[in-house]
C-alpha cells in the first residue's frame, strides 16, 4: 500500500469530522445539526489542519507538495484536468442551490430571551423593579414548610388547569398542544431555562405572555396567552413557586449563597 | 510577475470591492445578492493580490481581509434592528413615504422576511416585490392598482398569486401591528417599485381601532368563554352540522367547505356527562383514536363494486352499513363478509391497522395456496386460522404476484419468476410467460398475497388541531364541558369543570 | 547634520501637538458657552449624528489606548532593560515612545473631533453631562497638561537621562506618565459608565438611582457620579485590556518591520521585538476573559434587563462575534508560540504534543463559538424538536463556556512552558520528580475544573456564578502560578544547548501577530459598540431618553461595517505612523552607514 500523502491524511481528517457531525452525531446519537453548526465545526477543523501543517516550514512544503505538483507537474496532467473540470462543476451546483426553487422559511431570527422591563406589572398595579422583585411566598420556604407545600400544591393545580396543553403533563414542553405551535412552548426541564432567570422574570413572561413581548423580542408570535386577564397574583407566584419545585431547579437569585 | 499593471488593478479592484461591500452597493454585474456578492469579489481579489504581491501591498490585502471577515461573520448571523420611523411629522409628499415606506418593509412590517425585491432571487414563500408598482393593476381583474395594494395588505387572503400559499398575516394585526398611516408609507414604497406612487388618502376596508380590541385578547384554555366557544361550535369550526345538540339549531342556508361531508355523528347534548374532557380534547385533535360504534364510515368492494357507508353493525358473518344514494335517500344493505373482494396486499406489514381479516397467500416453496382468517401478525409471521386448522407462515415466504397490463389492455397476473432490466418473466398457472418490457402499458404492479377488508375511519376531518386556534380550542372545550344533558345548570356549576381538570391532569 | 534634522522633525511633532491639544483644550469651553438649551439635535450631514460621533469616539478610544498601552509597555522594557543591563531593551523602549509622539497628537486630535461632533449634534446631551461632571473635566484638562509634559520629558530626555540616578528618573517619569495616562482613562471612564448606569451602590453592592424618578433631576454627589456602577469594573477591564492592546499593536508593528526588513541583524531585532510583544499581549490577554465576567456580573447586578438584553436578547449575537474573535486570538497566540519553537534547537521534542495541544484548543473554542439558540431553519428547527440541540445545546451554557475558557488558557500556559523550556535541560537533581509534579497539577486541575464545569449544569445559577465559576478561575490562577514557581527554580541554573536563533521565523508567524493586533483591535471595537449600545434608546439609562433618529440598535452587519470602517481608518493612521517611523530609520541607517565608511577610511 503506498504511503499516503500528508495531504490526503488532511482530506481524510476532515471528511471523517464531516461524517461524524453529519451522520454518527446527527443520525445515530442524537438528531441532526443545522448546516449552520456544522459549517462552523468544519471551519474550526479546516483552521485547526492548517495551523498544524503550517508551523514548521518542512511539515508545510510536504502539505503544498501535492497541490504544486497537480498544477506544474506534467506527470499529473489528468489529474490537473480533472481539477479543473471538478472545480467549475462544485460552482456549478453550488450556483443552482442557490437559484433552485426552495419554499422553506428562512432561517428565523428568534432572541432566545426577552429583556424584561424594568418595572414588574399585574395589569395596571405596579409591583415594584423587576430586580428587586422577589416570590412573596418563597421566604415560607424555610419559614413555614407546610404553608410553602399549601403553594406548591396550588401552583400544580394552576398548572395543570392552565399551562399543561402546551407546557406538558412533565413540564418539558410536550404538551398536546406543543406541535401546533412555533415558538415551542418553554421547556422547563432545561437547565438553562430556570437557573438563569429571576423569579419575577417568570411573573412578567407568565402575566404579559406573548401580546406583552417587548419590541426587539421578534417576531412576537408567541402563542402564551396574557395570563394577568385570568389568574391571581397569588395563583401565578405560586405555579412558579411550583415549577421550580418540580423540576428541581431554582431560578436566578443575586448575591444569596454568600449568605 | 512581469506585468506590474496587472497588479496594480487587482490592487485597485480589491479596495474598490472592499469599499463596495462595506458601503452596500448593489451586487455587480449580475444584480443578486444571492449570485455574485461584492464579498466574493473581495475574498478573490483579495486572495489575487495575496499571492501577486509581496510586502506591504501583501500585508495591506491580508488586513483588509481580515477585517473583512469580521464584518462578513457579523453579516451571516441573523439579526433585528429596533429601527423605526417616526411619522408623527412626515410630510405628504411621495419620496418622504417612499422613504418611510422601505424603512418599515424592512424593519417593523416584516415584509422581507417572505418578499424579495430582486427578480433574479430564487423564489421564495411569497411573490417578489421588485415590479409590483407596474404589477398590481393587473394581477385581479377589475381591481385597480392601489386598491390591491390596499387589499393585499390589509386582507392578504382574498386574493393569492397563483403557486403561492395563503401565509401572509394580515399586518395591522399582532404582532406586526402597523398603524394605517405606516401601511399607507408600505403601499407608496411598493407603488414605487415600477410603478407611480399615489398618496391620495383612502379609507381602509378594516376598522383597526375596532378590531384590533377582539384580537389582542389571547384566552387561556380552560378559562374559555363559553359564549365564544358555542360560536366555534356553531360558526367557526361548524361542528354542528354533524353534531346535534339539544337546545342548539344550525344556521339556516349554512354551507360547509368544500372536501367536508355532512354525516351523521354522535349527538354531544349529554357529552360532558359521558365522558371525561381528556376524552373530548382526544376526540377533537384525533378523531380516529376512538370511533363511537354505529358512526365508523367504511369503504368496500363486493363485486366488483365499491360500496361506501357508515358502518352500523357487524359480526361474524354479516356487516350492515347504512348508505346514502344519489338522491340522498339512505338505505341499510347488509353484506356478507365472504362476499367481500379480495384485495391485493402490497405489503405483509400493518394488516391489523388496515382492516385485513381474511388473508390468502400463495407460498413460495410449495406453490400451496393458503388462507383464513387473520389472527395474529408481527414482524415476519402471520398466523392464519382454517376452520379449525391454525397456520403461521413466514412473510418472506409468500409468493410475489405481479400484474401487467399490455399495449392490447390483456391483463395478465401471475407468479413473478424473474426480472430483469429488458424482460420480466411470469409464471401463468403453471405456465412460464415472458415478457418485453417494451410491450408493457401498465405495471407491473406487485402484490405478496390479497385479503378482505374493513377499514373503518372516521368521517370527522382530523385538520381541527390546525383549524382550530389556542384560543378557539379552550372555547371549544369550555362550551362542551357544559354539555350535560341540563344545560342551564352545567354553566352554573364551575366545579365539574374542575373536577375534569383533575381527571386530565393525573 | 543628523541632529538637526531629528530635531526639526521632532519640533514639527512638537507643533502639531500642541496645535491639537489647543483645538481640544481652547474650542470646547468655547463650544460649551453656546446656547445649547433649545436645540436637541442638529443632524450631522450625509453619515448622521450617531455615525459620526461614532467614528470619533472609537478612533479617539483606540488612539487612546495606543498612548496609554504603549508607554505602559515602554516602562515594563525599560525596567527589564535597566535590570538585565541589556541595551536593546532600552532601545525598543525608546522606539516605541517615539513611535506614540505621533500617535498623541493624533488622540488629542481625534478627542477635538468627537468634542465638536457631540457639540454639534447632542447639544441637550451635553449640556446635561457638564452640569454633573463640569469639575471633572477641568481636572481632565489637568491631567491631560501633566501627560503631554510628562511624555515630552520622557521622550526627549530619553538620551539624556541615561546615567545611572538620571535612569532612575527617567524610569520614574515612565510611571508618572502612565499614572497620568489612567488617570486619564479613569475619568472619562467615569463619564461613559455614568451614562450606562447611572446609579452608586450601597455597603451591600446594590444599585442606588441618582436621579428623582419623577423629574429626573440629579440628586447625587460628584463622586457617586463618578464611582457608579460600573466605572470600576469597566477601568480594570480596560487597563488590562490595554496592556493587551498595547502588547499587540508593538508585535504588529514589529512584524511589519520583519517583513520588510533586509538584513539579518534587523531580522533578528524584530522578531525579538514582536516575541516580546506577544508576550505581554498574552499576559493581558490571560485575566481578560475574568475581567469581563466580573463586568458583565456587574451589569447584571444594576440592571437585569440590561444584562439580559446582553447576553440574551438584542446583543446575544454579538457574543457569538466575540467568540469567533477570541478563538481567532488564543489560537493564534499559540500558533505564534509554536511556530517560535522551531528556531529553537530542541523544540522538536514538545513537537510531538502539538497536535494534541490543537486538538483541544480547537474543541474548546467550538465549544465556546456554539450559541444557545443555533440558527437554523424551520426545517432543521423542526429535526431538533426546537432551537436548542438536545446535545450540543449544552454548550451554550454559561457553565460550559467558563470551563471551556479556563481550559483554554492552561493550555496556552502549556505553550508557553514548552517554548519557554524548548532548547535547555534543568541543572538540578529533581527534575524528573519535578515534571512528574508539573504534570500532576496540570492533570488534577483539568479534572478538578471539567468536573466543576459539570457539576455547574446541576445547580443554582447563584451558587454558580458566585462560588463555582470564582473556583475554576483560581484554579486555573493557581496552576499558573503554582507551575511558574516551579519552573523558574527548576530551570534557574538551566543549561542552555542550542540559543534562540533570532530572525529565523516563518513569515506567516509575523501575518498571525498583524492578524492579532486586527483582532485586537475588531474586538475593541465590538465590545465597545455593546457596551455603549447597552443603553438602547437613552443617553443617560433610565434618565435622559434618546428621541434622535438615531435612536435604534442597527442591526449588527450594520454595526459591524462601521467598526469595519474604523479599523481601517486607525491602521491607516497607525501604518502611517510607522511608515514614517521607518522613512527615519533609513535614513539613520544611511548616516550610520557613512560614519561607518567614514571611520573605515579614517583608518
Amino acid at each position: 500500500m503506498p504511503k499516503l500523502s500528508l495531504f490526503t491524511k488532511c482530506v481524510i481528517l476532515f471528511a471523517a469530522v464531516w461524517l461524524f457531525l453529519e451522520f454518527f452525531i446527527g443520525g445515530v446519537w442524537s438528531v441532526p445539526l443545522p448546516a449552520s453548526v456544522i459549517g462552523m465545526y468544519l471551519g474550526l477543523i479546516l483552521v485547526a489542519i492548517l495551523v498544524h501543517v503550517s508551523v514548521e516550514d518542512d511539515r508545510f512544503r510536504e502539505f503544498l507538495r501535492p497541490i504544486k505538483e497537480t498544477l506544474a507537474d506534467d506527470k499529473r496532467r489528468t489529474r490537473c484536468t480533472v481539477l479543473f473540470v471538478l472545480v467549475p462543476l462544485v460552482m456549478l451546483v453550488f450556483t443552482f442551490s442557490k437559484v433552485s426553487t426552495k419554499a422553506e422559511a428562512p432561517a428565523s431570527v428568534r432572541i432566545a430571551h426577552p429583556a424584561p422591563p424594568d418595572e414588574l406589572t399585574y395589569g395596571d398595579k405596579v409591583i415594584g423593579p423587576i430586580q428587586e422583585v422577589e416570590n412573596p411566598f418563597r421566604h415560607l420556604e424555610k419559614d413555614d414548610k407546610d404553608a410553602f407545600r399549601a403553594h406548591a400544591e396550588n401552583g400544580r393545580r394552576v398548572y395543570y388547569q392552565n399551562c399543561f396543553y402546551c407546557h406538558g403533563d412533565d413540564l418539558d414542553g410536550e404538551g398536546h398542544f406543543a406541535h401546533g405551535l412555533n415558538p415551542l412552548p418553554a421547556n422547563f426541564q432545561d437547565p438553562g431555562i430556570i437557573p438563569n432567570f429571576q423569579e419575577s422574570f417568570f411573573f412578567w413572561r407568565i402575566s404579559k405572555g406573548g401580546p406583552g413581548l417587548p419590541p426587539s423580542a421578534t417576531p412576537w408570535d408567541s402563542a402564551m396567552p396574557v395570563w394577568e386577564d385570568y389568574l391571581t397574583e397569588e395563583e401565578i407566584w405560586d405555579v412558579i413557586i411550583f415549577l421550580s419545585e418540580y423540576t428541581g431547579y431554582k431560578p436566578r437569585t443575586f448575591g444569596e449563597a454568600a449568605h | 510577475m512581469q506585468k506590474p499593471h496587472i497588479r496594480i488593478a487587482t490592487l485597485i479592484l480589491m479596495i474598490v470591492s472592499f469599499i463596495a461591500y462595506v458601503a452596500k452597493f448593489p451586487a455587480f454585474p449580475i444584480a443578486s445578492e444571492n449570485l455574485l456578492p461584492w464579498s466574493v469579489w473581495f475574498f478573490i481579489l483579495a486572495l489575487a493580490n495575496i499571492i501577486l504581491w509581496q510586502s506591504v501591498i501583501k500585508l495591506l490585502s491580508f488586513s483588509l481581509m481580515v477585517i473583512w471577515f469580521y464584518a462578513f461573520a457579523a453579516s451571516v448571523v441573523p439579526d433585528t434592528s429596533t429601527a423605526t420611523v417616526d411619522l408623527s411629522s412626515i410630510e405628504r409628499t411621495p419620496e418622504a413615504f417612499v422613504e418611510a415606506g422601505e424603512i418599515i418593509f424592512n424593519g417593523k412590517g416584516k415584509c422581507n422576511t417572505c418578499h424579495t425585491l430582486d427578480p433574479s432571487a430564487p423564489k421564495g414563500r411569497c411573490p417578489d416585490l421588485s415590479v409590483i408598482g407596474s404589477q398590481a393593476g393587473t394581477r385581479k381583474p377589475g381591481v385597480s392598482a392601489k386598491d390591491y395594494l390596499i387589499e393585499s395588505t390589509y386582507e392578504p387572503h382574498k386574493f393569492l398569486v397563483t403557486g403561492y400559499g395563503n401565509i401572509m398575516p394580515p399586518v395591522w394585526k399582532p404582532p406586526i401591528s402597523l398603524s394605517e398611516l405606516e401601511i399607507e408609507t408600505v403601499i407608496a414604497f411598493l407603488q414605487n417599485q415600477g410603478g407611480d406612487v399615489d398618496l391620495t388618502p383612502f379609507d381602509p376596508p378594516v376598522d383597526i381601532e375596532s378590531a384590533a380590541d377582539v384580537v389582542e385578547e389571547l384566552p387561556p384554555l380552560l378559562s374559555g368563554d363559553v359564549e365564544r366557544g358555542k360560536r366555534v361550535f356553531v360558526d367557526g369550526a361548524k361542528c354542528i352540522a354533524c353534531h346535534a345538540v339539544a337546545g342548539v339549531e344550525q344556521p339556516a342556508g349554512q354551507t360547509l367547505d368544500d372536501g367536508v361531508e355532512v354525516v351523521a355523528a354522535p349527538d354531544l347534548s349529554e357529552i360532558a356527562a359521558l365522558n371525561s374532557l381528556r376524552y373530548i380534547e382526544e376526540s377533537i385533535l384525533l378523531p380516529n383514536a376512538l370511533i363511537v360504534s354505529g358512526y365508523g364510515s367504511v369503504t368496500v368492494k363486493t363485486g366488483g363494486a365499491s360500496i361506501q357507508g357508515t358502518l352500523v353493525s357487524q359480526d361474524n358473518e354479516n356487516i350492515t352499513l347504512r348508505v346514502k344514494d344519489a338522491a340522498g335517500v339512505e338505505t341499510e344493505q347488509q353484506i356478507r363478509l365472504s362476499e367481500l373482494d379480495p384485495e391485493p396486499i402490497e405489503a405483509l406489514t400493518d394488516l391489523n391497522a388496515n382492516g385485513y381479516f381474511w388473508i390468502q397467500a400463495a407460498l413460495a416453496d410449495t406453490g400451496e395456496t393458503i388462507s383464513g382468517d387473520l389472527l395474529e401478525e408481527d414482524e415476519e409471521n402471520i398466523t392464519l386460522q382454517d376452520g379449525g386448522e391454525t397456520l403461521t407462515v413466514s412473510k418472506s415466504k409468500v409468493k410475489v404476484q405481479a400484474t401487467i397490463i399490455d399495449f392490447d389492455e390483456n391483463v395478465i397476473v401471475g407468479e413473478l419468476v424473474a426480472e430483469n432490466e429488458d424482460e420480466i418473466t411470469l409464471n401463468v398457472d403453471g405456465e412460464e410467460q415472458t415478457i418485453d418490457k417494451f410491450d408493457i402499458d401498465e405495471g407491473p404492479t406487485y402484490s405478496r398475497a390479497f385479503g378482505k377488508r374493513l377499514y373503518v375511519t372516521s368521517p370527522m376531518p382530523n385538520n381541527f388541531p390546525l383549524l382550530l386556534s389556542v384560543g378557539d380550542m379552550s372555547d371549544l372545550l369550555a362550551y362542551l364541558s357544559t354539555l350535560t344533558g341540563t344545560v342551564e345548570a352545567a354553566v352554573a356549576e364551575g366545579e365539574s369543570q374542575d373536577e375534569a381538570v383533575e381527571e386530565t391532569a393525573e | 547634520m543628523r541632529s538637526i534634522r531629528n530635531s526639526s522633525k521632532n519640533r514639527l511633532a512638537l507643533l502639531f501637538g500642541l496645535l491639537a491639544i489647543y483645538l481640544f483644550l481652547v474650542v470646547v469651553p468655547v463650544a460649551f458657552t453656546q446656547d445649547a438649551t433649545d436645540t436637541e439635535y442638529r443632524a450631522f450631514p450625509k453619515i448622521g449624528s450617531r455615525n459620526a460621533a461614532w467614528i470619533a469616539a472609537q478612533l479617539h478610544l483606540l488612539f487612546g489606548s495606543f498612548i496609554l498601552g504603549v508607554p505602559m509597555f515602554a516602562v515594563v522594557i525599560e525596567y527589564v532593560g535597566m535590570r538585565t543591563k541589556d541595551k536593546r531593551y532600552d532601545k525598543m523602549a525608546q522606539e516605541f515612545i517615539k513611535l506614540c509622539m505621533g500617535a498623541f497628537s493624533t488622540t488629542a486630535l481625534m478627542g477635538g473631533v468627537l468634542v465638536f461632533v457631540l457639540i454639534w449634534c447632542y447639544p441637550k446631551v451635553m449640556n446635561k453631562m457638564t452640569g454633573i461632571f463640569g469639575p471633572t473635566m477641568i481636572f481632565y484638562v489637568f491631567l491631560f497638561f501633566g501627560e503631554t509634559f510628562t511624555l515630552y520629558l520622557y521622550s526627549y530626555g530619553w538620551d539624556r537621562m541615561q546615567g545611572k540616578v538620571s535612569k532612575m528618573w527617567h524610569l520614574f517619569l515612565g510611571v508618572l506618565l502612565n499614572v497620568f495616562g489612567t488617570a486619564i482613562m479613569f475619568v472619562s471612564n467615569a463619564w461613559l459608565t455614568y451614562q450606562t448606569s447611572p446609579a452608586t451602590m450601597d455597603s451591600r453592592h446594590k444599585p442606588i438611582p441618582l436621579h428623582n424618578e419623577e423629574t429626573g433631576e440629579f440628586i447625587g454627589t460628584l463622586w457617586q457620579a463618578v464611582n457608579n456602577f460600573t466605572w470600576m469594573p469597566v477601568n480594570i477591564h480596560r487597563l488590562i485590556g490595554n496592556v493587551a492592546f498595547g502588547g499587540a499593536i508593538v508585535g504588529a508593528y514589529a512584524a511589519f518591520r520583519f517583513l520588510v526588513a533586509k538584513t539579518k541583524e534587523d531580522k533578528a531585532h524584530y522578531d525579538w521585538m514582536g516575541y516580546t510583544g506577544n508576550f505581554i499581549a498574552l499576559c493581558g490577554l490571560i485575566p481578560l476573559p475574568f475581567a469581563g465576567y466580573w463586568l458583565g456580573r456587574d451589569i447584571y447586578k444594576f440592571n437585569q434587563t440590561m444584562g439580559i438584553n446582553m447576553m440574551g436578547s438584542l446583543f446575544s449575537w454579538l457574543f457569538i462575534i466575540q467568540a469567533v474573535m477570541i478563538g481567532v486570538l488564543f489560537i493564534g497566540a499559540n500558533y505564534y508560540l509554536w511556530s517560535g519553537m522551531t528556531r529553537i534547537k530542541g523544540g522538536e521534542v514538545y513537537a510531538r504534543l502539538r497536535p494534541y495541544m490543537v486538538g483541544i484548543i480547537v474543541i474548546c473554542v467550538a465549544v465556546w463559538m456554539t450559541p444557545r439558540t443555533l440558527i437554523a431553519t424551520a426545517g432543521e428547527k423542526a429535526a431538533m424538536g426546537g432551537p436548542n440541540h438536545p446535545l450540543i445545546g449544552y454548550f451554550g451554557l454559561m457553565t460550559a463556556k467558563n470551563t471551556v475558557v479556563n481550559l483554554i488558557i492552561l493550555t496556552t500556559f502549556l505553550s508557553f512552558l514548552f517554548y519557554r523550556r524548548s532548547g535547555k535541560t534543568p541543572a538540578v537533581g529533581w527534575r524528573k520528580a519535578g515534571n512528574i509534579i508539573i504534570s500532576g497539577i496540570f492533570g488534577l486541575a483539568v479534572a478538578a475544573i471539567v468536573t466543576i464545569g459539570l457539576i455547574g449544569f446541576k445547580v443554582e445559577t447563584d451558587f454558580r456564578v458566585e462560588v463555582l465559576t470564582p473556583v475554576q478561575v483560581l484554579i486555573a490562577l493557581a496552576v499558573l502560578i503554582l507551575v511558574t514557581a516551579i519552573d523558574l527554580i527548576m530551570y534557574r541554573k538551566a543549561m542552555r544547548s542550542s540559543d534562540i536563533n533570532w530572525g529565523q521565523m516563518s513569515d506567516r508567524s509575523q501575518y498571525v501577530l498583524i492578524l492579532l493586533a486586527i483582532t485586537f483591535t475588531s474586538l475593541m471595537g465590538l465590545m465597545g459598540y455593546a457596551r455603549s449600545g447597552l443603553r438602547e434608546n437613552w443617553h443617560i439609562f433610565g434618565v435622559m431618553p434618546d428621541t434622535s433618529p438615531d435612536a435604534f440598535t442597527p442591526l449588527l452587519a450594520d454595526a459591524v461595517n462601521v467598526i469595519a470602517v474604523i479599523i481601517v481608518i486607525f491602521f491607516a493612521l497607525v501604518g502611517f505612523i510607522f511608515w514614517i517611523g521607518l522613512w527615519g530609520d533609513k535614513k539613520k541607517a544611511k548616516l550610520a552607514n557613512l560614519e561607518a565608511g567614514n571611520a573605515v577610511g579614517d583608518d
